[in-house]
């Protein structure tokens, strides 16, 4: 019995190893090779079982595994607050049609986005660190998790007009959903066709798609804007260092206890706003500071400045938009939050990392390795 | 300045196998009994070294009669280099979990 579970066990085992890359092969080859060498058969089933360990470790196949288990739960959530849209928005609700196409709006951003720029990779393939898996499904699921919210003020009435006039306009939907098609496709055309063009040109478009759509359909604008800069930034294109994340999701999580907490204990939205914002911005300058310091490799003092205030300005803005992100999850009504916490993270990583980008200017040199 | 990473008891334990015999080319089974390491500990390490360039790695050339070539492993010079400093640096210079063999030719027996 043994003998022949050995032998099925060293065909898969073969089998398995061309899901590592073609240069780690041999490795799990070796290990079939080896087995025959082992004289006992439990011992041979454990050696044989230590290949299947090196292979899963080698191709990184538990982390793919988690990954792709997220992603299709995420999937699965996402068809489920459609059908909870579609089927459990009370009749006399006058924003119901309104909150669908919030619904599928959100829903289609996160499915669509990663298809629509494919060949570019702008918004895919994740990149290959934990973290950044982490985030796109932690984040997806936020968003999601907004769906859910506005399918419970769907069944629970009593804060209609919130957010929207609360009347379905046709006219309003559509100009929204052309603003924010525009916003990613119109960068997508002219870099597809005119490569020359400079990169603030399409920080421009996308900023000024996002804020006429803000106005027109903010909730759509908010989610749209949120998975396409999820997913942008934990792509394997994106700039975020993996320290970035890391001091960045750090840093969030004072912000999102301060913007779920505050509005509630305070009693009034706006000034909750206003202390988050100085929360975030403070927090923001920290973990900007912090994130500039951890880089410490260019080839020379300007490049190294330069990256350290990107980096830190990404992570001030990571830490605003994961306290807003969860305080949106958290309760729908504190969506601002997410506008809110990402501008003012930004705004304070800027600032932090000015600052420590600066400190001690000479160190700048003696930092970096000698020529 | 780049930083040494740590290395671990397991990964020492294979630097002492290899280091006793720096000429000689080990196959996994043999590192396997002498270290008291699992495949599924021993080859992620082995992989590990050869990746920073510590340990060279080739196939057995002759086609042995009877069982498939072996996969054979042995310490490049500066993996010698890398092996010597992290043995002597090692707390106790003894790294579990090490079987007596491995005690013996770290010169504990003596």
């Amino acid at each position: 019995m043994t003998g022949r579970l050995v032998c099925v066990l060293s065909r898969m085992l073969s089998g398995a190893a061309r899901l590592l890359p073609a240069d780690r092969r041999h490795w799990a080859e070796a290990v079939r090779a080896e087995a025959d060498q082992i004289p006992a058969r439990w011992p041979r089933l454990a050696w044989l079982a230590g290949g299947f360990w090196l292979v899963a470790r080698e191709g990184g196949m538990t982390r793919k595994i988690g990954y792709w288990i997220g992603a299709v739960g995420i999937a699965a959530a996402v068809a489920w607050v459609v059908w909870l849209s579609w089927r459990t928005a009370s009749s006399a609700d006058p924003e119901r049609e309104t909150d669908r196409v919030r619904v599928l709006v959100g829903a289609v951003a996160l499915a669509g986005l990663p298809w629509v720029a494919r060949g570019r990779s702008l918004f895919g393939p994740v990149a290959d660190s934990g973290v950044a898996r982490f985030v796109r499904i932690g984040g997806c699921a936020a968003i999601c998790s907004m769906g859910l919210g506005i399918v419970h003020v769907d069944r629970h009435a009593g804060i209609h007009g919130v957010v929207g006039s609360g009347q379905f306009s046709w006219l309003r939907e559509t100009a929204g959903l052309a603003i924010l098609i525009a916003g990613i496709a119109v960068p997508l055309v002219l870099k597809a066709r005119r490569p020359p063009i400079e990169p603030g040109v399409y920080c421009l478009i996308v900023a000024t798609a996002g804020f006429a759509a803000l106005i027109v359909v903010p909730i759509q604008a908010i989610a749209v804007g949120f998975a396409a800069v999820i997913l942008a930034a934990t792509s394997r294109r994106s700039p975020v260092t993996v320290a970035t994340w890391t001091t960045g999701l750090i840093a969030g999580v004072p912000t999102a206890a301060a913007a779920c907490v505050l509005p509630f204990s305070l009693g009034n939205l706006y000034s909750a706003i206003f202390i988050v914002a100085l929360i975030a911005t403070t927090i923001g300058g920290s973990a900007g500071a912090v994130a500039a310091r951890l880089v410490t490799e260019a080839r020379n003092p300007d490049e190294l400045r330069a990256a350290r205030i990107r980096q830190g300005a990404l992570a001030g803005a990571i830490a605003g938009a994961t306290g807003g992100l969860v305080a949106a999850a958290f309760s729908l009504i504190l969506g601002e939050m997410m506008v809110v916490g990402l501008l003012a993270g930004l705004a304070g990583g800027m600032v932090g990392a000015s600052i420590a980008a600066d400190f001690r200017g000479r160190s700048v040199a003696a930092e970096l390795p000698a020529p | 300045m780049a930083r040494r990473a740590k290395l671990s008891a397991q990964t020492l334990a294979v630097l002492q196998a290899l280091v006793a015999e720096p000429c000689r080319w080990r196959h996994g089974y043999d590192l396997a009994r002498e270290t008291g390491l699992k495949s599924g500990s021993l080859y992620p390490i082995l992989v590990r070294l050869a990746d920073r360039k510590l340990v060279e790695a080739r196939w057995e050339e002759d086609q042995p009669p009877g069982r498939p070539r072996r996969h054979l492993y042995r310490l490049t010079a500066d993996g010698l280099a890398a092996a010597s400093a992290a043995l002597a640096a090692a707390p106790g210079a003894n790294p579990a979990p090490v079987r007596a063999p491995v005690r013996r030719l770290a010169g504990d027996s003596s």
